[in-house]
């Protein structure tokens, strides 16, 4: 590319961010440097918490209360934006740098149309009449994709999807064509397919324009994708910066090494089970859930799942995954037909019947601190099944419960502790030793991984296989990620618009996928290697 | 909650919470609670008034010893509230009648919490008629003016305490049965009861022993406005002669005597005056202080 020559636009000089309280300052980002030069993409990556979006906000000068920037610069055009005048922020912010967020919905004013909000966006930074402003936006609309962009400018937000919102908030980043696009976690809330869609509208945005992109995500191949230089951030410093290949290929810094090791692609080698299938532990038959909203979510499925194996379940946001995981357990009844749990048909047990039947299947939900009772310690939270299921003494579930603790690798001190004094990793883990304290045989794990880091989702994922060949579990695990359905499950079904459209062997939708979603879905997954090569 | 510190961690390890990233409602409730310098300041308040209410038989003087000499008096060492028409010691008889206005007010609203909870619980757990006919009940109650229906109760039955506790208790059931209602609707939503479902806890448990706990908070808020409505209501019922009759006092009943005697001493209606608006304000001041430690925002 020709931006080597091109001048700085955008240089982070040892920028400090620290919270203000009532006590000692606290720091959050200590130290970070960069630079951005014209047209650049670079990446800002890091885990949750690391302070990248502290970093970003910083750029803009919008840092949340109670933070503020303690030191360092902010260079744009010659100007340092940390000691600016809040009339210059004004005029950059939108202008010159432009932001776009994670969230479009909670960006956008759900009560005036995305046209109206277009046209205010225009007409911030531009002096252009209310006639060419609302022609200008139409325009955009048109340029980010948006179909039937003259109709569409008079909908409301709630009235387009997710991938449409967050072209509408890239209609808007780029209405007066800023110099600097960033962009913070854009893609996390969209589906693969969508993401895909996203980040290819950005790459040619980008390349028209000429916009430098400052693209923060948790993901090391979303910015693969798209950006050229990338900069890992770690604890509120940045631990390596350089090229793309160079950090992917002979990463520098043990904490970069230990992030690709984790990321699951699709070409890691995949587990392999130490039990060998047996007979059929779970079987659906032609399961229909309609509710009352005249939605399907679940229509006509049937799988079976044998004993001891790991069964993946994978789709979108929206394909009925997680409803039928709930129909699997019983959690909820379908509108027709019916689950077999062991030859016993789980909807014509009675609700105690059912109940004692928990014991043996269990679940652990996608939200690790959110499926934890706020207000309960570690220990009881562990030992409830087993004080209702077995009606354990105290005694007897305290002894139980540092066995469980040990089991999923967390020290045990922690039973004292309640879920917020954990991380989202160290909450997961306790629901797991919750969902396996019972001995169950049958464990589902409803996206069980998605919501914590990836270094994180490597340790939980590696606790999981390990715990099932110990306890020779069968599971159903359900995700969206291919990468890692393909790595946990040996079989595994795709799900799409509340229909089974495939099911086989790992070796069969993933080399040789028959359905076509199954064939966009894989086409869509970003992948660290062809950048590398390419 | 550590800040986050370069090179603490192992690179194994993961970042702590950040600071700021706690729940509303966890454990550490009431240590923030009492970090509030009004929070305290109320509880203080409000402690003054029950240990005097409390100590009154044993400590101080007796309520009831006339001294026709120092009628009227004003605050003195030996007064210090001064003296009724009969002579009578005002901070005793303040004291004293704080035992009944406390006494109703804290009746009346253990009486609305358990009847309000229980139907709110009930209401919340079993949606569908049930929870309809039990709210357009409270809906129903609530249209009802308190004052009015109290008025109309002591006419029609005379002020008997218990009853006149027992019903201000049920006025006040509704509301907090709303209360109670939404805030169990709020949890029943959340994440760990779907969690507890599939543990295969029992509805029932899930409600008692997971559910109500949580919602506390917020029906301790309201309870505490409870405290000071029926204060209130006690205290307006008593002014205009239909709540406690002589010769027992409660502060309502005081000031009103001491307003008939306005002229002759400004301190006997002042005192019971500035006991009921400062505990009606320290009463205020807990359920609103409790209410921003619940639902916080930033700080």
């Amino acid at each position: 590319m020709s931006t080597e020559d091109k001048a700085d636009v955008l240089r982070l000089d040892d920028l400090h961010v620290g919270v203000r309280t009532s006590g000692e300052p606290k720091s959050l980002v200590h130290g970070v440097s960069l630079t951005l030069r014209a047209g650049e993409r670079a990446a800002l990556v890091g885990e949750s918490g690391s302070g990248k979006t502290m970093v970003s906000l910083s750029v803009m000068r919008l840092n949340p209360e109670p933070t503020v920037i303690t030191a360092g610069a902010v260079r744009f055009d010659g100007h340092d934006l940390v000691t600016a005048s809040e009339r210059d922020m004004e005029r950059t912010r939108g202008g010159r740098i432009a932001m776009i967020y994670q969230d479009p919905l909670s960006c956008l004013n759900p009560v005036r149309t995305v046209g109206a909000q277009l046209v205010e966006a225009v007409r911030a930074h531009q002096e252009i009449s209310a006639k060419d402003a609302g022609a200008r936006a139409v325009e955009l609309l048109e340029e980010v994709g948006v179909p039937d962009a003259a109709a569409r400018v008079k909908d409301y937000p709630h009235q387009f999807s997710g991938g449409m919102r967050q072209r509408v908030m890239i209609a808007m980043a780029v209405s007066c064509s800023p110099d600097v696009l960033i962009a913070d976690e854009p893609t996390t809330a969209l589906d693969v397919t969508t993401q895909a869609r996203i980040l290819a509208l950005l790459d040619r945005l980008a390349e028209q324009r000429g916009m430098a992109i400052l693209f923060i995500t948790h993901d090391l191949a979303v910015a693969a994708t798209l950006c050229r230089h990338i900069h890992v951030m770690r604890s509120g410093l940045i631990v390596e910066s350089g090229a793309l290949g160079e950090v992917l290929t002979e990463p520098k810094h043990a904490y970069t090494k230990e992030l690709l090791g984790a990321v699951v692609t699709l070409d890691r080698e995949p587990a392999t089970p130490a039990t060998e299938a047996g007979d059929v532990l779970v079987e659906a038959d032609d399961l229909v859930r309609r509710f009352g909203t005249g939605v399907t979510a679940v229509n006509h499925v049937s799988l079976e799942i044998k004993r001891g194996e790991t069964f993946g379940l994978v789709g979108e946001s929206g394909s009925g995954k997680s409803t039928l995981s709930q129909l699997i357990l019983g959690l909820d009844k379908p509108t027709s037909g019916t689950v077999r749990y062991d030859g016993v048909d789980l909807f014509s047990l009675g609700k105690g019947e059912l109940r004692r039947k928990r014991r043996e299947m269990q679940v652990v939900l996608q939200d690790p601190i959110g499926s934890l009772n706020r207000r309960k310690t570690v220990e009881h939270i562990i030992g409830l099944p087993l004080a209702v299921h077995e009606g354990a003494s105290k005694q007897a579930r305290k002894a139980r419960v540092a066995e469980l603790l040990d089991l999923v690798g967390l020290p045990g001190s922690f039973a004292g502790r309640y879920p917020r004094e954990l991380s989202g990793g160290q909450c997961q883990r306790v629901n797991i030793a919750r969902a396996i304290a019972l001995e169950p045989e049958f464990l589902v794990l409803d996206e069980a991984v998605s919501a914590v880091d990836v270094v994180i989702q490597a340790q939980i994922l590696e606790l999981l296989r390990d715990l099932q060949d110990r306890l020779g579990l069968t599971c159903l695990f359900v995700s969206h990620d291919l990468a890692v359905v393909r790595y946990m499950a040996p079989r595994l079904a795709v799900m799409h618009r509340g229909e089974v459209v495939e099911t086989g062997t790992r070796e069969e939708i993933f080399e040789n996928p028959r359905h076509e979603y199954t064939r966009s879905l894989l086409a869509a997954i970003p992948s660290l290697d062809e950048r590398v090569r390419g | 909650m550590t800040a986050v510190d370069p090179g603490a961690s192992s690179p194994l390890g993961e970042p702590e919470p950040l600071p700021g990233a706690s729940e509303q409602a966890g454990p550490g409730l009431l240590k923030r609670f009492f970090a509030r310098p009004p929070a305290v300041a109320a509880v203080v308040v409000l402690a003054v008034f029950v240990v005097l209410a409390a100590i009154q038989p044993f400590a101080l003087q007796s309520a009831t010893k006339i001294n026709a000499r120092t009628k009227f008096a004003a605050p003195s060492f030996a007064h210090p509230f001064g003296t009724d028409e009969l002579g009578r010691d005002l901070l005793s008889r303040v004291a004293q009648a704080g035992q009944l206005s406390l006494g109703f007010a804290a009746g009346a609203t253990l009486i609305a919490l358990v009847v309000g909870v229980t139907w709110g619980l009930v209401a919340a757990a079993r949606p569908g008629w049930v929870d309809e006919v039990l709210m357009r009940v409270a809906e129903a109650a609530l249209a009802i003016p308190t004052i009015l229906f109290a008025l109309v109760f002591v006419a029609a039955f005379g002020s008997d305490l218990v009853a006149m506790t027992v019903v201000a208790g049920l006025l006040m059931a509704p509301l907090t049965a709303r209360i109670a209602r939404s805030a169990v609707l709020a949890e029943l939503k959340s994440d760990y009861v779907h969690g507890l479902d599939a543990v295969g806890v029992s509805r029932t448990r899930t409600l008692f022993a997971e559910v109500l706990p949580n919602a506390m908070p917020s029906l301790l808020a309201q309870a505490s406005l409870n405290v000071a409505t029926s204060l209130m209501l006690e205290a307006t019922l008593s002014f205009v002669g239909l709540g406690i009759q002589p010769p027992d006092a409660s502060w309502g009943t005081l000031l009103k005597l001491g307003y008939d005697r306005l002229y002759e001493s400004l301190w006997y209606p002042l005192m019971p005056a500035l006991l009921i608006i400062a505990a009606i304000a320290a009463l205020n001041t807990i359920g609103d202080q409790l209410q921003k430690v619940l639902h916080r925002s930033g700080s």
